[in-house]
C-alpha cells in the first residue's frame, strides 16, 4: 500500500480512534508520512485551540422577544402583508415585470413606434423584385442541402446560402451564426441594392415608397460573442407589412 | 460591534439561573432528551424550549461565528436558528438527532449569509479586525498564570491567522471543516447535517485542510 492510503487514515481517523498496526509501523518508517502526520496534528491543534465563543448574556431575553414578535406577526395582520409573504410576492412581481419587459423588447417592433429612415436611393418598390420563395428562405435556417454548401475552412463553416438571386458567402460558426458588427442584407432587387444595418437586438424600419419595411437582426443561439461581436443573422420581422 | 464572549464555564447563564433557583423539576429535566423537550415545546411548554436553547445556544453561536467570522452576525443567526426551530416544532420529525437538525438549520442560515455577502461583494471587516481591546465586557478573564507575553502574543497571532484562514475557505469546504475540527462532529453526523455522503464530506475536509496548510505554512 502506498503513502496516500496511510495519509487518508491519518486524516480521517475518528477522534477517539487509533491507527491500525500496519499504519503505525508505516508512519514510523516513512519520513513523508511522519511529516504529513506532524503537519496534520499541528493543524488540528491550531484549529482546536481556537477559543470557543459563547452567546451573550442577554441571548435568552432577546430570543424570547424575537419569538414573541414572530408569534404576534403570525396571529395578526393580513397574511399577504407578513414579511414571509411580502418578499416572495415582490419577487414574483419583479420577475413577471422583467419577463413582460423582455417580451416587449424582443418582440418585433411595431411600425408606429420605430424611428423611420427614408432611403431615397433605393429603387422603387416592385412586387417582382424578389420571388416569394426566396424571401421565405431568409426567414429560416437554410435547409435545402442543394442551396447550402458548407465548406469548412480553418474550423469556420462558410455557407453560400440564403438567397438564390443574391448569393452571399457568410462566415459562420458551427451553429450557423455570423460574427459580424454589421451586416449587409441583400434585398433581392435586380440591382445591387442592399441595406447595411448594425447587428443589434433591435429592428430598424425603413420607408420605401410609402411602404414600411422592418428589418430585424436578432442575436440567437448561446448569445456567445466571438471577438467581441454579437452572433447574429438577419431575419424579417414577422408582423411587419410585407412589401414583397 | 461587540466582542465575542468567551467560554468561561461549561454552565450557561440559563443553567446557572436554574441551578441557582434550586429547581428540582428543572434538574430532572436536564436529563430529558432533546426529542422529548421539543415535543414538550410543541405542546406549548416554553420552559422545555428554554432548556433546549440552553443546551445549544453556545455551540450554535460558536459554530456560526467560525463560519462567518463575525460575532454579532453569529449571535443574530443563532437566534434566527432557534426561532426557526421553535416555529417548525410542529413539523419536526425524529428521523435524525436534534443536534443534526439544529446544525442543519444553522448551516443553511450561515451559508445563505455567506452567499448574500458574496452577492453584495461585502466582506466583514469586523471579523478581521475584531480585537479584545474593545469596551465590551469579556467574561473570560484569565488570571496571572498566563504565559510570557511574547508567547501569548504569538499564540494570539496564530489564533487570529487560523481564524482568518478558515474565513477565507470556500463555503463548501468551510462548513465540513468547522463541523469536524471545531465542533468535533463525527463524519456520519456531518454527512447528515450537510446532506451529502460521507465520502464527499471526507474529501472536502481533506481539501479544506490542504488549503489551510498552505495558508498557515509559517506556523508549522
Amino acid at each position: 500500500m502506498n503513502c496516500k492510503h496511510y495519509q487518508r487514515e491519518i486524516e480521517h481517523i475518528e477522534l477517539s480512534g487509533s491507527f491500525s498496526h500496519k499504519a503505525q509501523k508505516h508512519i514510523e518508517s516513512c519520513a513523508t508520512c511522519r511529516t504529513f502526520k506532524r503537519e496534520h496534528d499541528s493543524l488540528r491543534y491550531m484549529i482546536g485551540g481556537l477559543e470557543k465563543v459563547k452567546a451573550p448574556a442577554n441571548f435568552d431575553t432577546r430570543l424570547r422577544a424575537r419569538i414573541a414578535a414572530s408569534k404576534q406577526q403570525k396571529s395578526h395582520g393580513f397574511l399577504f402583508f407578513q414579511p414571509t409573504f411580502v418578499r416572495p410576492a415582490l419577487t414574483l412581481g419583479l420577475v413577471l415585470g422583467l419577463v413582460l419587459a423582455g417580451f416587449l423588447l424582443i418582440r418585433p417592433f411595431s411600425a408606429s413606434n420605430q424611428p423611420l429612415e427614408n432611403l431615397a436611393d433605393l429603387p422603387s418598390f416592385s412586387p417582382d423584385w424578389i420571388n416569394e420563395n426566396d424571401f421565405s428562405r431568409l426567414k429560416d435556417e437554410p435547409q435545402d442541402k442543394d442551396e447550402v454548401k458548407p465548406v469548412v475552412k480553418n474550423r469556420v463553416r462558410h455557407f453560400t446560402a440564403y438567397n438564390k438571386s443574391k448569393r452571399e458567402e457568410v462566415q459562420t460558426n458551427e451553429l450557423g451564426n455570423s460574427p459580424v458588427r454589421e451586416t449587409t442584407l441583400p434585398l433581392g432587387f435586380d440591382s445591387e441594392a442592399s441595406i447595411t444595418i448594425p447587428v443589434k437586438r433591435d429592428s430598424r424600419s425603413f420607408v420605401i415608397n410609402d411602404k414600411r419595411v422592418s428589418l430585424r437582426l436578432v442575436t440567437f443561439g448561446s448569445q456567445a460573442m466571438i471577438e467581441g461581436h454579437h452572433l447574429a443573422r438577419p431575419v424579417y420581422a414577422s408582423n411587419t407589412e410585407r412589401v414583397w | 460591534m461587540s466582542q465575542p464572549a468567551l467560554m468561561s464555564s461549561p454552565l450557561s447563564s440559563f443553567e446557572e439561573l436554574r441551578l441557582g433557583a434550586a429547581h428540582a423539576p428543572a434538574l430532572a429535566r436536564d436529563e430529558t432528551s432533546d426529542h422529548a423537550l421539543l415535543e414538550a415545546t410543541r405542546d406549548g411548554d416554553e420552559d422545555a424550549f428554554a432548556i433546549l436553547v440552553g443546551r445549544y445556544r453556545n455551540q450554535i453561536t460558536n459554530y456560526i461565528y467560525r463560519m462567518l467570522n463575525d460575532y454579532d452576525e453569529a449571535v443574530d443567526l443563532a437566534q434566527e436558528t432557534f426561532v426557526r426551530v421553535f416555529g417548525a416544532a410542529d413539523r419536526y420529525q425524529t428521523n435524525y438527532a436534534f443536534s443534526t437538525y439544529i446544525y442543519r438549520i444553522a448551516t443553511n442560515l450561515a451559508i445563505s449569509e455567506l452567499r448574500k455577502r458574496k452577492r453584495r461583494k461585502l466582506f466583514s471587516l469586523t471579523g478581521l479586525f475584531q480585537s479584545k481591546d474593545g469596551d465590551q465586557d469579556v467574561e473570560f478573564n484569565p488570571p496571572d498564570e498566563s504565559p510570557l507575553i511574547d508567547v501569548a502574543m504569538v499564540d494570539e497571532e496564530r489564533r487570529v491567522a487560523v481564524s482568518r484562514a478558515i474565513g477565507t475557505l470556500p463555503e463548501k469546504y468551510r462548513a465540513p471543516l468547522v463541523l469536524r475540527d471545531v465542533e468535533g462532529k463525527a463524519y456520519e453526523e456531518i454527512a447528515q447535517i450537510l446532506e451529502m455522503n460521507e465520502g464527499t464530506v471526507k474529501s472536502r475536509i481533506s481539501r479544506a485542510r490542504g488549503l489551510l496548510k498552505d495558508k498557515l505554512k509559517i506556523y508549522f
